[in-house]
């Protein structure tokens, strides 16, 4: 089963990265590249609610912090290397995500999640409010196109690759941080951090590394989207992304990392070909979030494999019972 | 204007603007206290009362106290709906559901107003805006005067309701030990369905008082949410009185602040003292029991 899986994961990747060469422009295009940003953020977002087990309203801050750490930095500087914005933006991030994280793991619940509340509220009062530094609500305006190297990001299917690779990664650091010994850690802090740390786990330290990876990667999202809208405003801080990323988490299922992507699929297909007005856009959502909820507490991936889940269960129970073979388990499923 | 009569404006000032807080901090707190559960749409219904009120007398031309009354039952009933429909079906399971279910109910509730309201700012046509108290050089509006009477009366209603009525004993039981209520025969989950829908009301209250002393928008939730919870931090969960200190104190403190320094950062004033209080004394002022 795995197996198949791991097949059918790298056939969708394989055709999502030759996609446009099947000559893909246009809103379809635009679709699959705010997907992607949507991908990238809710997955850096489950790092929070599904492997922290924390309900955190910072992760659009740290968007915001990275894409206005790139368009500060490019809009003093048009000369400045790409990988040098970069690397400023990670070190940035990384910093805000110590600061906040280092305050707000302290505390648990419905505490953290009004801190992480407050603190991206300082920092959106700030962005509000300084205007020599943050542009003020007009925000930074005349990012100018990517380049990297020599190479112009001048038509939005350069923009579709880099944001291919950048969730690639998303999903890879995220895989690898939750993998061995370092996601044995992160894991039993979540379940039972009592326990946890009887036996010796640090659990403040893997909950603020998880902080800290889930806000260098979002801030990395940022600067990503800086540069393909072309500006920066306040409106990053806002509820829209807040709400938009924790429906997708949620409806995809929490602490799955494929399901946020799935949840962002569909959520951001849905907004870009049903065009409504953006406030029933954020109606529906809401509504499905609470409907998701309710009815699929564990979202569309944990439904699915669930199913499989026990169909695998059911022939193994029968398996090993005496006097079962193959061709009367058939028959009992069918 | 000397500078002593400066101070007083602002003091007061102060008052007024914190009374409209700890109205809509109470009913947050009565929320938070009684069914350990954060209203994160506690804003929103903040917004609704001041639109329909506003509705009510613009388009309906009810006379003030009247649309006040439809909309206070109005959001008190949509209150007792949401209880019903998303918070009662998520409150066993954990609280991150009910964090997040409540988010997005904000997010509906906002827009819906958004689709039938507007964007455009509007003002709780009250008939108390024009006039003005002049007491020396200092002069407070009737609008003002209403809202801290309204809140002391209302406060002092909601005390006594809480310490010495058969109801407030019921609330008692089930903020402190809501198994041990069930067991004794009290309706546990009435007794919150009416904590919801009350807590709810107390939010649009606010939202109407002091709606009439500014312009309304319906983008205006996310700021008062945040004062509820700055002053319910600051407070105390679950402690009514430690609330009406807090409102208060943040109300002066950011009078003070505008007065004498810039209203630009009023904001940021909230937020600081809100970051300290958790991380110093995540209890609050008086908070520690429940419901006191």
């Amino acid at each position: 089963m795995k197996k198949i899986s791991r097949i059918i994961a790298w056939v969708v990747v394989l055709c999502l990265a030759l996609l446009p060469l099947l000559g893909v422009n246009g809103l379809l295009l635009q679709t699959l590249i705010m997907i992607g940003v949507f991908a990238g953020l809710s997955m850096a977002t489950d790092l929070i609610i599904g492997y922290i087990g924390e309900l955190s309203f910072g992760q659009p801050a740290f968007f915001a912090v990275g894409a206005y750490t790139a368009a500060k930095l490019v809009t003093t500087n048009p000369q400045m290397s790409f990988f040098v914005i970069l690397l400023v933006s990670i070190v940035v991030t990384a910093v805000f995500g110590v600061i906040i994280g280092g305050i707000s793991l302290r505390l648990q619940g419905p505490f953290f999640a009004m801190l992480t509340f407050g603190m991206s509220g300082i920092l959106a009062t700030l962005a509000n409010n300084w205007s020599s530094f943050t542009g003020g609500s007009n925000g930074l305006p005349g990012i100018p196109p990517l380049q990297i190297g020599g190479l112009m990001f001048t038509k939005p299917v350069y923009y579709w690759y880099f944001i291919f690779v950048l969730c690639l990664i998303v999903y890879a650091v995220s895989r690898i941080l939750l993998s061995g010994r370092t996601g044995r850690a992160i894991l039993s802090s979540r379940d039972n951090s009592g326990l946890a740390s009887a036996l010796g786990i640090n659990v403040f330290r893997y909950k603020l590394l998880t902080f800290v990876v889930s806000s260098i990667l979002s801030g990395l999202i940022g600067v990503f989207y800086a540069y393909y809208i072309g500006y920066v405003s306040p409106d990053l801080f806002g509820i829209y992304f807040l709400q938009m990323t924790l429906s997708m988490v949620v409806i995809g299922g929490k602490g799955t990392l494929i399901g946020p992507v799935i949840g962002s699929v569909i959520l951001t297909s849905a907004s870009n070909y049903i065009q409504l007005k953006p406030e029933w856009n954020l109606i529906i959502f809401g509504l499905v979030t609470i409907l998701a909820l309710i009815f699929f507490p564990k979202g569309i991936v944990s439904a699915f494999t669930h199913i499989v889940e026990r169909r695998n269960h059911k022939t193994d129970e029968l398996k090993s019972m005496e006097g079962y073979d193959d061709t009367e388990v058939r028959t009992v499923n069918g | 204007m000397n500078g002593f009569v400066y101070f007083l404006q602002e003091i007061i000032n102060g008052v007024v603007a914190g009374m409209g807080y700890a109205v809509v901090a109470v009913g947050m707190n009565l929320i938070l206290g009684t069914m350990k559960v954060i209203n994160f749409a506690h804003g929103s219904f903040y917004m609704l009362g001041a639109f329909v009120a506003a509705a009510m007398i613009s388009v309906m031309h009810l006379p003030y106290w009247m649309a006040t009354i439809v909309a206070l039952l109005f959001v008190g009933l949509v209150g007792v709906l949401s209880d019903i429909s998303i918070v009662r079906q998520l409150r066993e399971k954990d609280e991150m559901s009910v964090m997040i279910a409540t988010l997005g109910l904000s997010t509906l509730i906002t827009n819906v107003a958004q689709l039938i309201f507007g964007a455009n700012p509007e003002q709780v046509g009250s008939p108390y805006q024009q006039s003005v108290i002049a007491m020396g050089q200092i002069r407070v509006s009737v609008q003002n005067t209403l809202v801290v009477g309204v809140g002391v009366l209302l406060l002092i209603v909601m005390y006594f309701v809480i310490n010495r009525t058969k109801i407030g004993f019921k609330l008692h039981a089930t903020a402190q030990n809501s198994e041990g209520a069930r067991l004794n025969g009290i309706n546990v989950k009435l007794v919150y369905t009416i904590t919801f829908g009350v807590g709810c009301a107390l939010a649009a209250l606010s939202g109407i008082l002091v709606g009439s002393t500014t312009t309304i928008f319906t983008s205006m939730g996310s700021s008062a949410l945040i004062t509820s919870f700055i002053v319910v931090v600051l407070g105390g969960m679950g402690s009514i009185t430690g609330t009406i200190l807090a409102a208060l104190i943040l109300g002066v403190l950011q009078a003070m602040v505008a007065g004498y320094l810039s209203g630009t950062y009023l904001d940021l004033v909230g937020y600081i003292i809100m970051v300290v209080i958790l991380l110093i004394r995540p209890q609050g002022l008086m908070g520690g029991r429940p419901l006191s």
